[in-house]
């Protein structure tokens, strides 16, 4: 009941023929299982990122989030599975300018429709939980690169998400904080029994996972 | 509006002046409008506050528009139009040494503004011009170099820009040296049409006023420019603002945020910037106008400053919908990778 694809294709249109990204990916990530996936560049690791995250339609195959069946939603139907199972942790964090680290999170509440004020205990107690309890009122540009992937790990996290998907959640860290934030996505993924997808170019971070996969050429090998 | 009110206080600066133009704009606007009523009633007031529904005029040759500075109604007309006549011509009006120029009515005592003091049947004057001249009734002036004597005070009205004084007929031929009339006015229409005139009503004869037309057309256009300079302005701030925050908006779609959200929050931070200046921006106009109802013709009251004041929060919500409309296209997969 955690995520589920199954012979997943993708192709994009490239002049007069179409490029393969994903060639019948298969891929199964249980409830509190952090799996990574490697692979170079132009692999389709974001591509395989984007039709978890239902960012993107595949052009075949089967997506199940936390035991819902993706392939036949559409537009608001989309939105609304995303945002009630699936949490995103972006390349750079990719947090709101004008919003302080608490403020981030009760977005995501509001997005759900969820009382902002009902949402802020847990919202306090996550920030807690990642170590930024008293930086909680900083906004972004206020903290350092590390504390924004933190607050972009409770971001997700809040909704209560089946799956978790994490774009390269390190890329912009030097190594040491790097190893602290795939051992905080380790622990909040057991914690929490989400379904967790690491991509990343980092095959130490990828060694810490419960299982690697390595993507080539648009199929897992 | 959870992004909108947040944004509002981060990037206080930038919508500062924004609504800073918005209320620059709509003091322009309220500020044009105050004096577009005010220079209405100095040029027609007097006409707008005849008792009756319709005037008629001498017919132009060659259909040209009827003029009161032309029109000429002869003894027969009027007694076949069977109403009020009504002369119309300017003097200059002396008294205690002071000379100023006014529009003389030559006018039955029922086409009159109010009585204030007095009785009618003589020369009435505008109450403020009495009091700024010190005359009372009963008093002597010189009006068009012939001696009268004030009997009445009425309402103050303005006719061509000059304040009206009245006349019974026959004084206001006498001192017009004819035996003519400028136009009728009347109740209803004549049961039929009599040669030689054209009826206009009330709101239509104000045309006939020189330069009326053009002079409100001249403000008019300037107000109706200003709004569209205003929507364009603000139309371009909440372009260059939702394009620079894209990334952001991409984002928040991807945390699964629909499209009416975000065009719900966008929409929602514009009006309270339009209306936070168009506020301002009226309140500041209103004092203005007030202060410079004293020296040059200004209205300012509700019927001169809601009416712009909305049509500013109006039009600047329509150039902000079209700015922001482009939000409901903003890709979410953008938010992945490193594209930001």
């Amino acid at each position: 009941m955690g995520l589920e694809l199954e012979d997943v294709r993708v192709t994009y249109p490239d002049g007069d023929r179409r490029l393969t990204a994903l060639a019948g990916v298969t891929l199964r990530v249980a409830p509190g299982e952090l799996v990574s996936v490697l692979g170079p560049s132009g692999s389709g690791k974001s591509s395989l990122l984007a039709v978890a995250g239902l960012l993107l339609t595949p052009d075949g195959g089967r997506v199940r989030i936390g035991g819902v069946e993706a392939a036949g939603l559409r537009g608001g139907a989309r939105d609304r599975l995303r945002r009630e199972r699936i949490g995103f942790v972006f390349q750079q964090a990719n947090l709101l300018p004008s919003l302080t680290a608490l403020d981030q999170l009760l977005l995501s509440a509001h997005i759900r429709g969820e009382s902002v004020r009902s949402a802020r205990g847990r919202a306090e107690r996550l920030l807690e939980r990642v170590g930024l309890a008293a930086r909680r009122d900083r906004r972004p540009h206020q903290l350092s690169g590390g504390e924004r992937q933190r607050v972009g790990i409770a971001r997700a996290l809040l909704g209560r998400p089946r799956v978790l998907l994490l774009d390269e959640p390190t890329s912009a860290l030097d190594h040491e904080r790097g190893v602290d934030v795939v051992e905080l996505i380790r622990a909040v993924t057991a914690e929490h029994g989400v379904a967790s997808l690491l991509v990343t170019h980092d095959q130490a971070h990828a060694r810490r996972a419960d299982r690697a996969v390595v993507l080539r050429d648009g199929g897992l090998c | 509006m959870f992004i909108a009110i947040r944004d509002l206080r981060f990037a206080r600066g930038r919508f500062a002046l924004l609504g800073g133009v918005v209320a620059l704009m709509t003091l322009m606007v309220v500020a044009l409008t105050g004096l577009t009523a005010g220079l209405r009633a100095a040029a027609v007031s007097a006409v707008d506050r005849l008792p009756t529904a319709y005037l008629a005029l001498e017919q132009p040759p060659d259909g040209a528009q009827p003029s009161f500075a032309t029109s000429t109604l002869t003894a027969e007309q009027v007694a076949a139009l069977g109403a009020y006549p009504l002369g119309i011509s300017t003097n200059r009006l002396a008294a205690g040494g002071r000379t100023t120029a006014v529009t003389v009515f030559g006018a039955d005592a029922a086409l009159l503004p109010p009585l204030r003091r007095g009785a009618a049947g003589g020369l009435a004057l505008p109450a403020d011009l009495a009091a700024d001249l010190g005359l009372s009734p009963g008093d002597p002036v010189e009006l068009g170099g012939h001696p009268q004597t004030v009997s009445a005070l009425v309402e103050p009205v303005s006719f061509s820009h000059l304040p009206v004084v009245y006349l019974p007929v026959p004084a206001w031929q006498a001192l017009a040296r004819t035996d003519t009339v400028t136009a009728v006015a009347l109740a209803a229409p004549p049961a039929a049409p009599v040669p030689g005139t054209v009826l206009r009503t009330r709101a239509q004869s104000r045309d006939a006023v020189g330069g009326f037309s053009s002079e409100q057309g001249s403000l008019d256009l300037m107000r109706g420019l200003l709004l569209v300079v205003s929507a364009l302005v603000v139309g371009a701030f909440f372009t260059v603002w939702t394009v620079q925050r894209t990334p952001d908006l991409a984002v928040v779609r991807a945390l699964g945020a629909g499209r009416a959200y975000l065009l719900r929050d966008a929409l929602g931070q514009a009006a309270a910037v339009l209306l936070a200046g168009a506020v301002l921006g009226g309140a500041a106009a209103t004092g203005l106008g007030l202060l410079a109802a004293r020296a040059v013709p200004y209205v300012a009251d509700a019927s001169t400053v809601a009416p712009p004041l909305l049509a500013m929060v109006g039009v600047g919500l329509l150039g902000a919908v079209v700015a922001v409309r482009r939000v409901a296209a903003v890709d979410p997969i953008t938010a992945l990778g490193s594209a930001r």
